[in-house]
């Protein structure tokens, strides 16, 4: 599996890799066939490895649910969990009459990847809300509590309506105004404040389809995901179990996400535009902070701010039509 | 006479070590206290089972077992391995001498054969934090336990192999 098996959505595969650089959550949403789920597959390929430190925490999890097998010592590779939308709130968080980690624990220090975000029950989605935001997850039952890490990156798709074809350049759409809005409303608004990107997956065409011209390999794009990396581990070398941007708290942030004038008033104006929230403004500048690692950049331009802040369209009243 | 093993109970994604003390006297009961769950109070049978297949039989006495902190509940059946041998100590059939410095967990079969467990990177790791020289685990988990360094994890496939071990009538090399 690698990147260059997907043509063409370069801006899609972009995201991607900022995603993957600091470890943000990223939500795609596209017609049927677009190539949503065959990207998130190949994800994997161009996430960085486990440091030592992220390896003990993740191996521990595993072995508390049981998942080490015999050949395994330490794990080295992240974990990619996809389950199934037929999953229980107690499977995804954790617990059950004698606690056990869920897949949110399970995907620590890796990627969850919730394919059909919609078809998800209610209660499973909202249940994620809290520990999104904590990055553990904390399970209480009569006689004890039990905390158990949570700090993953989540990666989503859905499609926008119900037909799938909504906003799509040559087909129809056959759903009425209100099924888009109601089908888009089962992502409520608090689960989407807490996804940092957001970015519109758009079919590709023939041409670009069977173009056998040049396209990256997984290899590069991971070799600049690793290298921002490798200044965010130098970044949080004093700081305990912070590996990435997205883990930032807001004086890490404060210290670290300095904006300059011209990037200051750009993001002025898009929070008063289009009314984002102080945790929009928050996760804005982690993801503008990444896009400058990847960029090698030691401080954050307005290029970098103005990318940050296209990623979250949703937010953006009127995404229904 | 009173002996000690030492277990370990995994809560969230850390351990916490388990005392288990044996006093065997004068008389014919089988008391087990300390919370133990349906799980752990149903090893007196898999453990009467594969004290059978070594030849060796329940003793013969009154026995009480306490698993210390008494008020965490106990669960699951890796226990197995620490309440044998801390029968087989109290009854002289295993010498005392290097027991209390490991930790010890598996399930038993009634065979004797150790099961693999689940949790044991925050057993072993706990055990190190705790100065213990080593841990005993099922061979299966070995390899999960070795990751941590300054620890002798020694991986058995049964219950004879431990008492050999203990008894210094077999040599075992620790996992790398």
């Amino acid at each position: 599996m690698d990147f260059s098996d997907v043509r063409g959505q370069e801006n899609v595969k972009r995201s991607l890799e900022v995603a993957a650089a600091g470890g943000h959550n990223i939500i795609m949403i596209g017609p049927p066939g677009a190539g949503k789920t065959m990207l998130a597959k190949r994800l994997p390929t161009i996430i960085p490895p486990l440091t030592l430190e992220e390896a003990l925490e993740t191996t521990k999890i595993h072995s508390v649910a049981g998942k080490i097998d015999d050949h395994t010592a330490l794990m080295t590779k992240r974990p990619f969990r996809s389950p199934h939308h037929t999953i229980s709130d107690v499977a995804l968080v954790g617990g059950g009459t004698f606690p056990q980690p869920g897949e949110i624990s399970l995907s620590h220090n890796g990627v969850l990847f919730l394919d059909e975000l919609p078809e998800f029950k209610r209660t499973v989605l909202e249940v994620m809300r809290q520990p999104l935001e904590d990055r553990v997850i904390t399970i209480s039952r009569a006689k004890s509590t039990v905390d158990y890490p949570a700090s993953f990156m989540l990666v989503a798709s859905m499609n926008p309506c119900p037909c799938g074809f909504h906003n799509h350049p040559e087909k129809e759409c056959m759903c009425s105004p209100g099924m888009v809005q109601k089908y888009l409303n089962r992502i409520s608004g608090p689960l989407l404040d807490r996804i940092d990107i957001h970015i519109e997956v758009v079919p590709v065409n023939y041409d670009k389809l069977s173009d056998s011209g040049k396209v990256e390999h997984s290899s590069d794009v991971r070799g600049r995901v690793v290298r921002a990396r490798a200044i965010q581990a130098k970044r949080f070398e004093n700081v305990k179990g912070v590996y990435s941007n997205s883990q930032m708290s807001s004086s890490m942030q404060r210290r670290y996400c300095q904006l300059d004038e011209s990037g200051g008033k750009l993001l002025k104006t898009a929070m008063d535009i289009r009314g984002l929230s102080a945790r929009a403004y928050d996760r804005i500048l982690k993801v503008a902070r990444t896009i400058a690692d990847l960029g090698e950049s030691e401080n954050i331009t307005a290029e970098h701010i103005s990318e940050a802040i296209n990623y979250r369209n949703l937010d953006r009243e009127g995404w229904a039509g | 006479m009173l002996v000690r093993t030492f277990a370990s109970a995994v809560t969230g994604i850390d351990a916490v070590t388990v005392t288990i003390e044996v006093n065997e006297s004068r008389g014919v009961q089988f008391f087990l206290v300390g919370l133990p769950d349906s799980a752990v109070k149903e090893s007196q049978h898999r453990i009467a089972s594969a004290l059978g297949t070594l030849d060796y039989h329940w003793p013969g006495k009154q026995i009480v077992i306490n698993m210390a902190p008494a008020d965490i509940r106990k669960e699951g059946s890796a226990y197995d391995l620490p309440l044998a041998m801390g029968i087989l100590a109290a009854d002289e059939k295993v010498s005392k001498g290097e027991i209390e410095s490991f930790v010890l967990m598996g399930e038993l079969s009634l065979d004797g054969t150790l099961q693999p467990v689940k949790g044991v990177l925050p057993i072993a790791l706990r055990a190190r934090e705790e100065g213990f020289k080593g841990v005993i685990v099922p061979v299966k988990n070995a390899r999960e336990a070795a990751v941590v360094g300054g620890l002798d994890v020694y991986g058995m496939e049964n219950l004879g192999e431990v008492v050999h071990f203990f008894n210094g009538t077999q040599k075992f090399n620790p996992v790398k």
